[in-house]
């Protein structure tokens, strides 16, 4: 019972910990996922590697863990007050393409740590950025002002089919429901694996069509067939 | 939402009643364990006290016997370490009690009592055991 109402301590501790250093430090999780991630790895490794510990010990943490996870899911998903105290709330980080520095400062995310994400997100310059905003889970969504924004194929009435690229064949292995779906014949299948010089669909590397009813098909080198 | 609500409800519950069920239950058993453990220790430091060690070496088997029962519930929540030195204090109590060495025989029935109740507080719901 001592074990169960620590786990459940430093669970709560450890999320307000990772709450105070900032959103830098959590990556894509949600900072009680992250906690979440850590805690259990580290409760899991002990009784493994440490024969005198028994197993019990570390899965009713784990058991404490996923019920404080449960329950923290639940109160989030009900409660918005709580989301903001445990998820924490958005920040916008750049406004009308000036950077917000008491944000920077209030996240402890520095200028280079900004440039760099926004070098990820493709905006290798911060006059192009209206808006930048750091997500719950570190994340920094971006949206450019409208002259930086790339074209797109409305702007020029281009219309295109929408779809999908579909796998049929991969290392020699049909995937027949996908050719079912994509309302190819295994005859005219056949016929193109030939066109490129195989026999069957053991020689095939990767074939798939696009929505344009193309194919793509790479053959597998002659050792492995 | 009804049957989300349902499924999260029984989640909840059945690790709670898993929890509670093997901590409270491992509890009452090392609890009454110790109890039965501590009256044969007693009884043993009597009977040496009144140097009657042929008493004192038959309670010694009961308790010995009744140990090597006990140890095998523990060590499903124990750390082995602890059962060990437990262990190792039974073997020279017995050793010392075979020999006659009262003085010997009444420090390790009394370090025996120790650890046990050092393993009957470490998981009484206190404040300095959670922090």
């Amino acid at each position: 019972m001592v074990s169960f109402i620590r786990t459940l301590i430093m669970y709560t501790f450890v999320i307000a910990t990772i709450r105070v250093m900032g959103k830098r430090q959590i990556g894509e999780l949600q900072p009680y996922e992250l906690v979440i991630a850590l805690m259990i790895s580290d409760l899991a490794a002990l009784p493994m590697q440490d024969t005198a510990i028994p197993l019990l010990s570390g899965i009713i943490p784990i058991l404490s863990l996923l019920l404080a996870q449960l329950t923290i899911s639940f109160v989030l998903l009900k409660s918005q007050k709580a989301r903001n105290i445990i998820c924490g709330k958005k920040k916008t980080i750049i406004q009308n393409g000036q950077i917000v520095e008491n944000i920077l400062m209030s996240e402890m995310y520095n200028i280079d740590d900004l440039l760099e994400a926004l070098r990820i997100k493709g905006f290798f310059d911060i006059a192009d950025v209206n808006l930048a905003i750091l997500e719950n889970n570190g994340e920094l969504s971006v949206l450019p002002f409208s002259k930086a924004e790339p074209v797109k194929r409305e702007d020029m009435n281009i219309t295109a089919k929408e779809g999908n690229i579909i796998d049929l064949i991969i290392d020699g292995t049909l995937i027949e429901e996908n050719l079912d779906m994509s309302n190819v014949r295994p005859k005219d299948l056949l016929s193109q694996i030939k066109k490129v010089g195989g026999t069957s669909v053991k020689d095939v590397l990767y074939c798939s069509i696009n929505t344009n009813g193309e194919f793509w098909i790479q053959l597998r080198s002659r050792r492995r067939r | 939402m009804g049957r989300h609500l349902f499924k999260y409800i029984l989640q909840v519950a059945a690790i709670l009643y898993f929890v509670i069920t093997v901590t409270l239950s491992f509890d009452y058993v090392v609890r009454r364990d110790i109890a039965k453990m501590t009256s044969i220790s007693e009884d043993i430091e009597q009977s040496i006290m009144e140097e009657k060690f042929e008493t004192a070496l038959h309670q010694f088997n009961n308790l010995n016997e009744k140990w090597h029962l006990i140890k095998e519930k523990w060590r499903w929540m124990i750390n082995h370490s602890i059962i060990y030195e437990i262990d190792l204090t039974v073997s020279n109590l017995g050793h010392y009690i075979n020999n006659s060495l009262n003085e010997e025989a009444i420090v390790e029935k009394h370090k025996l009592i120790k650890y046990f109740h050092n393993v009957r507080d470490l998981d009484t719901i206190r404040l300095h055991n959670i922090f």
